[in-house]
C-alpha cells in the first residue's frame, strides 16, 4: 500500500512536471513562410498590386509637342520630367541546333509626380522602376515571365544619360565600353535568366514626325520615340539548370510621354518585325472603343539601307485571321494576321510561335515572338518579330 | 445497481456542501494557476511575435548591426550587385507621442516583394497610399484602432518627438489588422516609407535592418550574403532571434513557472485530502454496500466516476478563474518584461487550445491520480475491516515511517540534484520539489516526534486535557499529517522566497549606494543611433562642464555591439577617480584596472555577463567592427544587478572603432559647498524633455521602485500559494472536527463544559499549525539558500549575500499557526453550540 502511494506520487510529479513543461504546439503555418511561387504550366511570379501606381493625372508633367533634336547618350539616360518611359528590348534567338527562344526585357519608368523632393535621405526619389522579362520556349511550348518594382533611390534603380545603363536591382542593360553599342542585357528570374550581347547593324530610327510620334488628336498625346530595328544578338539564355547558347536579332525601342492614349482609345496593336530581305516593319494600330481603327495609328518601314519610309493609318491594313482565349485570364486576343502594305507591295502572314505569351503580371498585357511568312514585289519574303496586345479585356 | 450506487454517492455529496465546495475550490485554484500563468506567458511571446511580423512579416532572416546601424549601401549591394531577391530594408526607432505614448516608428520600402506580408502589405488595405507615402515626405500610417484611440483620422497631423527633435508626420490612411496581425501587434506602430523613417529619426545613410524571406533550400544564397557581408554586421534567422528573445525571458519564466508548480503542489496535496475525506467519511456506507454484495469492481468505479465529476467541474471553474487571473498577470508580466528584458508594444490575452488543454489535463489527471490511493483502499479492504476505523489508523502508522524514510531519501537527492547539475535551471527547480516533496513526506514523522515531545512537557502540568490536543493530533496522523504537511510546505515556500527577495533587496540597495556617486545624473533617453544626434549630446554636455557649480562630469553611453558573433549590450563609460570607486571588483586582473581601462584595448563584464557567457579575467572578446574583428582583454568582472549583462569599456576604446552616438546619461559631481537643490533646479532649466535631471537621491528611488515592480509578480504567486495551502488547511481541519462529531459528542457526555471543548480544538488546530510552522522555518532556509545560490544565481548570474531576517521567520510561524486556528474556530463554535444528545445521534 505505501509503496503504491509513493510510486503513484513519483509518477504523478513526472507527469505533471511533463506536462508543465511540454512546448507549445508548432502549427504547420508557424513552421514555414510560403513564398508565392506560382508556376503554372506558363510560369508567371507575379508581384500585383503596384499597377494602381501607373494611373495619375498629368498636371505639372513635361510633355511632347514638337519634334525634338536627339543627342546621344544623353537622351539613352531618363527624362524624368515626362511621366512614363521605356527602354523595350526584344529579340528572337536560335541555339546551335536551331531550337528557338523568343525574349522581352524592358525597363519602365515612371514618375510619381512631377516634381523632385529634396532631401538628404538617398531614398526619397519621386522615380520609380519597373521591369518585365519574359523568355518564350518554343519548343516545349511554355512562356516564363517575371516583373520587378524599385524606387530610384539608394541606387536600387535607374538610368545614366553619361553612358547608356539602365538597371532595376541586378536587371540590367549598361554598355560594354565607352560606346552606346555593343549593349549587355543582363537579367535573371528564379527559373529563367538571359545575358545577351547587343551590337547594332543599323542607327537608331527616329519614328513619327522626327521621333515625335503622335498617338491621338490631342496636342501633347505623344511621344517621344527612336527605334534600333536590327540588333545582333549573342549570348545564353537559361531555363532551370540548362544554358542555351544562342544568336539571333533584337528590336529596341525607346519612349517616353507623359500622356498618349485618349478618352476614346481602349488600346494598340503593335508590330516590330525584321524580315529576311534585311528590312524592318514597324506598325501600331490604336483601337478606339467604339471598335474602330484611330487614325492616328502609324508606323515606319526601314529599308536595308537604314531609309524610313512612313507609314499612315491608311497605308496598312491589319486583317485578325484567328483568335485565342487566355486559360489564364479568359481574354480573348488575336491569334494571327494578315498585314499588307499596298504601296509597297507587302503582304505578310504573322503567326505567335506560341499562343500563351500573356504576361500576367500587376498590368496584364499580351507580348510574343512572331513569324512572319509573305511576299513583297511578288517574292516570297519570311521574317520573325515581337507583337504587342494591350487593352484587351 | 448502478443508479442505486450513483444517487448514494450524489445524495452524500450533496449533504456535505462544504466539503463539496472546498474540493471543488481546491482543483480549481490548482488549475487556475497553472493556466494564468501559461497563458499569460504565451500570450506576451506571442505580443513579442506579432509585433515583429507587422512589419518583419514572413522574413527568415535579418541582417542586423550594432546601435549605429547598417551602411543603406550594403542593400544595394546586396539587390543590385549580388542579385538577391527578397529583401526588406527597415529603418526604425522609437518616437514619443505628445499624451507620453511611445511608438515604434518603421519605415520600410513599399516595393519590396508582397511574399513578406507584412501588416502593410496586406492584400485588403488599400495600396492607392503607396505613391503618396514614397514621394511625400513626413506621410504615415497607423492602424484604425490606434487612429480611434488618439482620435485621429485620415489627414491628421501628429507631432512626434524622436532623437532629432520634433517631427510632424501627418496620416494619410489606416491600416487594417487581418487575420494575421493582431491589432495589437499593429497598435504600437507607425509606419512610414524608409525616406521619411531616416528624415524623422535623422538616420541619414543607415539602415536599421535588413529582413530577408531565403527558402531553406537555398543556402547558397545564404552563403552569398555572408560574403559581402560586412565585418560589423550580423545575419541571424527568426529561429535564432525568437531564441535569443525565448533566452531572455527564460530566466523569468521558468522562475513563474516554479511559483505555478509549488501551487500546484500545494493544490495537489489538497485535492488528495479532500477526495480521501470524501472517500474515508462513507467508510461505514462502502463497508454496508461491499456487505451487501457490491463489488469491489464497483465501489471503484463509484469514487473514480465521482472524482471525475468533480473534476470535470472544479476544472472548469479553474479555467474560468484561471482566464481572469491571467488577464492580470499578463499586466504584471509585460510591466516586467518592459522593465527587465525588452519591450512588448502591446499585449492581449491570447488563450490556446494548447495552454488551457494544459491546465484542463492537469486538472483532471490530478485529480484521479489524487483519488487512486484512498479508492484503491476502499476496495482492497474486506468489508468487514472497512467498518473498522482503527485498522486505517494502524496500517497508517506503518505508512507514516515508510514515507518518512522515502523523504529522508529525497531530501539529499533533491541538494545533490540542486547543487550538483552545473548551470542549467531546470535540475535546480526540479531539486528544489524534491527538496520540499522529502520535506512534506517526513512532515508526520516530525509531527509525531513533537506531539510526543509536546505531550511529555505539557501533560505534567495540565492533566489528561493537556495531553489531548497533541494525542488526538498524534492518534489521527492520516488526516492531520497530510494537513501539516501542505501547510509545512505553503509557510516554507513562504519563508524561502521573503529571505530570497529580502537578501536579493539588501544587495541591490548597498550596490546602489556604491555605484550612485554623482550628486545629479542627466538623462538622455531614447535610442542612441545616430550620429547627428550626438552633436546635441555633446552640446549638452560642454555646457554642463562650463557652469560654475560644476567640478568634473562622468559620462555613459549604452549602445549594442556585436561582440562574440551576438548583439550584446555595451556601456561605454567616461569615468573620473570618484566614479570609478562605485565599481565592486568580484574578479580583476592583478596590477590595477583603471589605468589599462583606458589604455589598452581591453573591457570589463557584468558578472551576470560572465557567468552567462562563462568568461574569464584574462580572457578575450572578439567584436565586429568595420575594421573586422578586434580582440577586446577582460580586465574585470563587475557587480551589478541593472540587467542579464553587459560589457563595458571606455569611451577612448569605443571611438576607435565606433561612430560618437552621444551620451544616455552625464554624471555630474558638484564642487563642495554648492547647494544640490539650486543646481538641479538650474541645470534642469535647459533641459528640454525627454531629457532630464535627478539626484542620485531620487535615481536610487526610482531603481528601488523598478525593483519592487519586478517583483510583485512574485509576491502575487507567493499569496496565492499561501491562499491555496490556506484553503487546504482549512478543508482538512474543518472535515477532521466535523468527521469526529460523534468522538465530540462523546466527551460532552462524560462532562467537558463547550469551553473547554472550544479550547481542546483550537488547541488541536493550533499544535498543528505550529508543527508546520517550526518544520517550516529550516524547510524554508533550505528553500532560500537553494533560490539564492542555484536558481538565481543560474537565471540571472546575479551573487548575493544571504540576509537573514528574524521578521520573516516570525511571520512564517505566525502564518501557520494562525491560519490553523482560524481554522478551528469555526467547528470548535459550532461543537460547543451541539448538544451532546444530537451529536452522539449523528453517527
Amino acid at each position: 500500500m505505501a509503496k503504491w502511494i509513493f510510486v503513484a506520487a513519483l509518477i504523478l510529479m513526472i507527469v505533471l512536471l511533463a506536462i508543465f513543461w511540454w512546448p507549445p504546439v508548432k502549427l504547420p503555418f508557424d513552421v514555414k513562410p510560403d513564398a508565392d511561387r506560382s508556376f503554372s504550366k506558363t510560369a508567371s511570379e507575379k508581384d500585383t498590386a503596384f499597377g494602381e501606381l501607373l494611373s495619375k493625372d498629368d498636371g505639372g508633367f513635361a510633355r511632347a509637342l514638337k519634334p525634338r533634336r536627339f543627342s546621344f547618350p544623353q537622351d539613352h539616360g531618363p527624362h524624368n520630367q515626362y511621366r512614363a518611359e521605356w527602354w523595350y528590348f526584344t529579340g528572337n534567338l536560335r541555339n546551335a541546333q536551331g531550337r528557338r527562344f523568343g525574349y522581352e526585357l524592358t525597363f519602365f519608368r515612371f514618375a510619381l509626380n512631377p516634381d523632385a523632393p529634396e532631401s538628404k535621405s538617398a531614398w526619397r526619389t519621386n522615380q520609380m522602376y519597373m521591369a518585365h522579362l519574359t523568355l518564350t520556349d518554343v519548343e516545349n511550348k511554355r512562356f516564363y515571365t517575371d516583373e520587378r518594382f524599385s524606387r530610384a533611390g539608394n541606387g536600387l534603380a535607374g538610368a545614366s544619360g553619361l553612358r547608356y545603363q539602365v538597371w532595376l536591382y541586378d536587371w540590367s542593360a549598361s554598355a560594354q565600353g565607352s560606346a552606346d553599342f555593343p549593349l549587355r542585357l543582363s537579367a535573371k528570374s528564379g527559373e529563367f535568366a538571359v545575358d545577351l550581347v547587343l551590337e547594332t547593324q543599323k542607327g537608331p530610327v527616329f519614328q513619327g514626325e522626327d521621333g515625335l510620334s503622335r498617338k491621338s488628336d490631342e496636342p501633347g498625346n505623344a511621344s517621344y520615340y527612336y527605334s534600333y530595328t536590327r540588333l545582333m544578338t549573342e549570348g545564353n539564355v537559361r531555363i532551370g539548370g540548362m544554358a542555351f547558347p544562342v544568336t539571333g536579332h533584337s528590336w529596341m525601342d525607346r519612349e517616353w510621354s507623359t500622356s498618349s492614349l485618349s478618352e476614346e482609345q481602349v488600346g494598340w496593336d503593335w508590330f516590330a518585325l525584321q524580315l529576311s530581305d534585311n528590312s524592318e516593319l514597324m506598325f501600331y494600330q490604336l483601337r478606339r472603343k467604339d471598335g474602330r481603327i484611330d487614325s492616328n495609328s502609324s508606323g515606319s518601314i526601314v529599308q536595308a539601307d537604314n531609309a524610313k519610309v512612313p507609314l499612315k493609318a491608311r497605308d496598312a491594313k491589319v486583317r485578325v485571321v484567328d483568335s485565342w482565349t487566355s486559360p489564364h485570364s479568359s481574354i480573348r486576343y488575336p491569334s494571327s494576321w494578315r498585314l499588307s502594305v499596298p504601296d509597297q507591295k507587302l503582304e505578310l502572314d504573322i503567326v505567335p510561335l506560341i499562343n500563351d505569351q500573356e504576361l500576367n503580371v500587376s498590368y496584364r498585357y499580351w507580348e510574343g515572338a512572331v513569324s512572319v511568312k509573305g511576299t513583297k514585289n511578288g517574292r516570297p519574303i519570311s521574317g520573325q518579330g515581337y507583337v504587342e496586345l494591350t487593352g484587351y479585356q | 445497481m448502478r443508479s442505486v450506487l450513483s444517487r448514494a454517492s450524489r445524495n452524500f455529496l450533496w449533504r456535505h456542501p462544504w466539503q463539496l465546495a472546498l474540493a471543488l475550490l481546491g482543483i480549481a485554484l490548482g488549475v487556475a494557476v497553472v493556466i494564468a500563468i501559461e497563458l499569460a506567458m504565451e500570450s506576451a511571446l506571442t505580443a513579442f511575435d506579432q509585433t515583429r511580423k507587422a512589419f518583419s512579416g514572413t522574413a527568415t532572416h535579418r541582417i542586423l548591426a550594432g546601435n549605429g546601424g547598417l551602411d543603406e549601401k550594403l542593400y544595394t549591394r546586396l539587390r543590385v550587385e549580388q542579385g538577391i531577391q527578397q529583401l526588406s530594408p527597415i529603418v526604425s526607432g522609437y518616437v514619443g507621442l505628445p499624451n507620453d505614448d511611445r511608438f515604434r516608428l518603421v519605415g520600410v520600402d513599399p516595393f519590396v516583394e508582397k511574399s513578406f506580408r507584412s501588416a502593410w502589405q496586406e492584400e485588403n488595405s488599400d495600396t492607392d497610399y503607396f505613391a503618396r507615402l514614397i514621394t511625400e515626405p513626413g506621410t504615415a500610417l497607423i492602424s484604425e484602432q490606434t487612429a480611434a484611440r488618439l482620435n485621429l483620422k485620415v489627414d491628421d497631423e501628429i507631432m512626434v518627438t524622436t532623437g532629432n527633435g520634433e517631427q510632424r508626420l501627418k496620416i494619410i490612411a489606416l491600416l487594417s489588422p487581418s487575420h494575421a496581425i493582431s491589432e495589437q501587434a499593429l497598435s504600437g506602430l507607425i509606419v512610414t516609407d524608409i525616406a521619411t523613417a531616416q528624415e524623422t529619426l535623422g538616420l541619414f545613410g543607415r539602415l536599421s535592418s535588413i529582413d530577408a524571406l531565403i527558402d531553406d533550400e537555398a543556402s547558397e544564397t545564404l552563403a552569398q550574403i555572408r560574403r559581402v557581408l560586412p565585418s560589423d554586421a550580423l545575419l541571424l534567422s527568426a529561429g535564432e532571434q525568437s531564441e535569443a528573445m525565448r533566452e531572455m525571458t527564460r530566466a523569468f519564466s521558468i522562475n513563474l513557472k516554479a511559483l505555478g508548480l509549488l501551487s500546484l503542489m500545494v493544490g495537489l496535496f489538497l485535492i488528495y485530502n479532500t477526495m480521501t475525506f470524501l472517500v474515508v467519511q462513507r467508510r461505514q456506507l462502502i463497508g454496508s454496500l461491499r456487505a451487501m454484495g457490491v463489488t469491489r469492481r464497483q465501489v471503484f468505479q463509484l469514487i473514480i466516476g465521482e472524482a471525475f465529476w468533480l473534476a470535470v467541474a472544479g476544472t472548469t471553474i479553474g479555467v474560468v478563474l484561471g482566464m481572469a487571473l491571467a488577464q492580470g498577470l499578463l499586466h504584471l508580466i509585460s510591466g516586467t518584461i518592459d522593465a527587465f528584458y525588452f519591450r512588448i508594444d502591446a499585449a492581449a490575452l491570447r488563450v490556446t487550445p494548447v495552454q488551457l488543454g494544459k491546465g484542463i489535463l492537469l486538472g483532471l489527471g490530478a485529480t484521479l491520480l489524487a483519488v487512486l490511493p484512498p479508492a484503491l483502499e476502499a476496495t482492497r479492504l474486506p468489508p468487514m475491516t472497512v467498518l473498522v476505523r482503527s485498522r486505517l489508523e494502524s496500517g497508517v502508522r506503518r505508512l507514516v515511517r515508510i514515507t518518512g524514510l522515502a523523504g529522508g531519501l529525497l531530501i539529499p537527492a533533491g541538494l545533490a540534484l540542486a547543487l550538483l547539475s552545473g548551470k542549467s535551471v531546470m535540475p535546480g527547480l526540479l531539486g528544489i520539489f524534491l527538496l520540499l516533496f522529502g520535506f512534506a513526506l517526513l512532515t508526520p514523522v516530525f509531527t509525531l516526534l513533537a506531539m510526543t515531545l509536546i505531550e511529555r512537557v505539557f501533560g505534567r502540568f495540565l492533566g489528561i486535557l493537556g495531553r489531548l490536543p497533541a494525542r488526538m493530533v498524534s492518534a489521527e496522523i492520516s488526516r492531520t499529517g497530510i494537513a501539516i504537511a501542505a501547510l509545512m510546505m505553503a509557510v516554507a515556500a513562504t519563508i524561502g522566497m521573503d529571505l530570497m527577495i529580502g537578501s536579493f533587496r539588501q544587495t541591490v540597495q548597498e550596490w546602489l549606494q556604491g555605484t550612485l556617486r554623482a550628486d545629479l545624473y542627466v538623462s538622455l533617453p531614447g535610442e542612441k543611433k545616430s550620429i547627428a544626434g550626438a552633436a546635441g549630446d555633446r552640446q549638452l554636455k560642454a555646457r554642463l562642464a562650463a557652469h560654475a557649480g560644476v567640478q568634473m562630469l562622468s559620462s555613459v553611453l549604452t549602445t549594442h555591439i556585436i561582440a562574440d558573433e551576438a548583439l550584446t549590450k555595451v556601456s561605454v563609460f567616461d569615468l573620473n577617480a570618484r566614479a570609478r570607486r562605485g565599481f565592486t571588483f568580484k574578479q580583476a586582473a592583478p596590477g590595477g584596472v583603471w589605468d589599462r581601462f583606458e589604455r589598452e584595448q581591453t573591457v570589463i563584464v557584468t558578472e551576470p555577463y560572465a557567468y552567462h557567457h562563462d568568461v574569464k579575467v584574462g580572457q578575450t572578446i572578439m567584436m565586429r567592427t568595420e575594421q573586422g574583428k578586434q580582440p577586446f582583454e577582460v580586465l574585470a568582472v563587475y557587480a551589478d544587478y541593472s540587467d542579464q549583462g553587459h560589457l563595458a569599456m571606455s569611451r577612448r576604446n569605443y571611438q576607435r572603432y565606433w561612430p560618437d552616438l552621444g551620451y544616455s546619461g552625464i554624471g555630474i559631481y558638484a564642487k563642495p559647498g554648492v547647494d544640490l537643490k539650486q543646481l538641479e533646479d538650474q541645470l534642469g532649466q535647459s533641459l528640454k524633455a525627454p531629457r532630464s535631471i535627478r539626484s542620485s537621491q531620487a535615481i536610487y528611488q526610482a531603481s528601488m521602485d523598478l525593483f519592487e515592480q519586478t517583483f510583485t509578480v512574485t509576491e502575487t504567486l507567493r499569496w496565492l500559494s499561501a491562499i491555496i495551502a490556506f484553503v487546504g488547511v482549512f478543508s482538512a481541519l474543518m472535515a477532521l472536527q466535523f468527521e469526529r462529531t460523534r468522538q465530540l459528542g462523546v466527551l460532552r457526555a462524560i462532562g467537558i463544559t463547550p469551553i473547554q471543548l472550544t479550547a481542546l480544538i483550537t488547541g488541536e488546530t493550533g499544535l498543528m499549525g505550529l508543527a508546520a510552522g517550526l518544520f517550516a522555518v529550516p524547510v524554508g532556509y533550505i528553500v532560500a539558500y537553494v533560490l539564492i545560490f542555484v536558481i538565481y544565481l543560474r537565471s540571472f548570474g546575479w551573487t548575493m549575500a544571504f540576509h537573514v531576517n528574524v521578521a520573516i521567520i516570525c511571520q512564517g510561524l505566525a502564518l501557520a499557526f494562525g491560519a490553523a486556528l482560524f481554522a478551528g474556530v469555526l467547528p470548535a463554535l459550532k461543537m460547543a453550540r451541539t448538544r451532546p444528545v444530537e451529536a452522539l445521534r449523528n453517527e
